[in-house]
């Protein structure tokens, strides 16, 4: 996957999650819904892993390497435009 | 506390500047029906609710509503990138520029700015979830007038993710509200 479709199946995992999460909190015995939120969660980390050490920190503490890239864009709100 | 993680909750990429959306827009972010009052609200309200369960609604969707806000500051600085004076003027945009620049300030689209005086929290659980429903509704039909006066397909793909968050928001709060009862 590039970066592009990499962040595309992290926002998906991530919103599953989200959702999921909300459910579980009006209905924290639904067992169905529980079992959901852990399986995307085990495969958001292993997307948010993968994008990490390919392309930068989606978390402060994530920064690898001998460079404090987390302040490298771009940021989240810096895509779009005619430029890109 | 919170973490910051470095990414939009839905992705905003908006290719075309549009100085008369984002003079519209800015109401979703600090207008009385917009997401910096929803998150603070919910936030706020939280810490006297008497149930696990609508303190964990209250907090996860107050955590969602504050990727709301950076949702529309985003939309808004997408709208308002490499503007020209001119676009600026025949936007509308001309009396929010002159006090803010292209800076994304949180108010109104009639420019009164954002105030905790659009929002309640009375330390009751009725009233507090009563008006968090009235809110969800009110944010759901700004969505609305938006997508009525916006033809932008980049904007409005993200104003509707956004206006359908508000309807599951409002389904949780009212089972966070009916366990007030069981």
């Amino acid at each position: 996957m590039n970066r592009d479709e990499l962040m595309n199946r992290i926002h998906a995992l991530s919103f599953a999650m989200t959702e999921a999460q909300l459910f579980l909190d009006t209905h924290p015995e639904c067992r169905d819904a529980l079992t959901y939120f852990r399986e995307k969660r085990d495969e958001l980390d292993n997307a948010m892993t993968e994008y990490q050490n390919k392309y930068g920190p989606l978390f402060a503490d994530m920064t690898v390497g001998d460079k404090w890239s987390w302040v490298d864009g771009p940021w989240p709100w810096q895509s779009g435009g005619k430029e890109d | 506390m919170w973490i910051y993680e470095k990414k939009l909750q839905y992705p905003v990429k908006i290719k075309n500047p549009n100085a008369r959306l984002a003079s519209l827009i800015i109401d979703a972010l600090g207008g009385p029906d917009g997401e910096l009052g929803a998150a603070t609200r919910y936030l706020n309200q939280r810490f006297t609710m008497p149930k696990g369960k609508i303190i964990g609604t209250l907090t996860d969707i107050g955590n969602e509503e504050l990727g709301h806000a950076e949702m529309v500051g985003s939309i808004i600085y997408q709208l308002t990138r490499n503007l020209t004076p001119e676009q600026i003027k025949a936007g509308g945009l001309d009396k929010y520029y002159i006090g803010h620049g292209a800076g994304v300030y949180p108010c109104a689209a009639s420019g009164e700015p954002f105030s905790a005086m659009a929002i309640s929290s009375k330390g009751d659980p009725l009233s507090d979830l009563n008006e968090d429903l009235a809110a969800e509704q009110k944010a759901r039909v700004t969505y609305d007038n938006i997508l009525r006066l916006s033809d932008d397909p980049d904007v409005n793909d993200v104003i509707r993710f956004l206006r359908q968050r508000e309807i599951v928001h409002y389904q949780r709060f009212g089972e966070a509200m009916r366990s007030l009862t069981e």
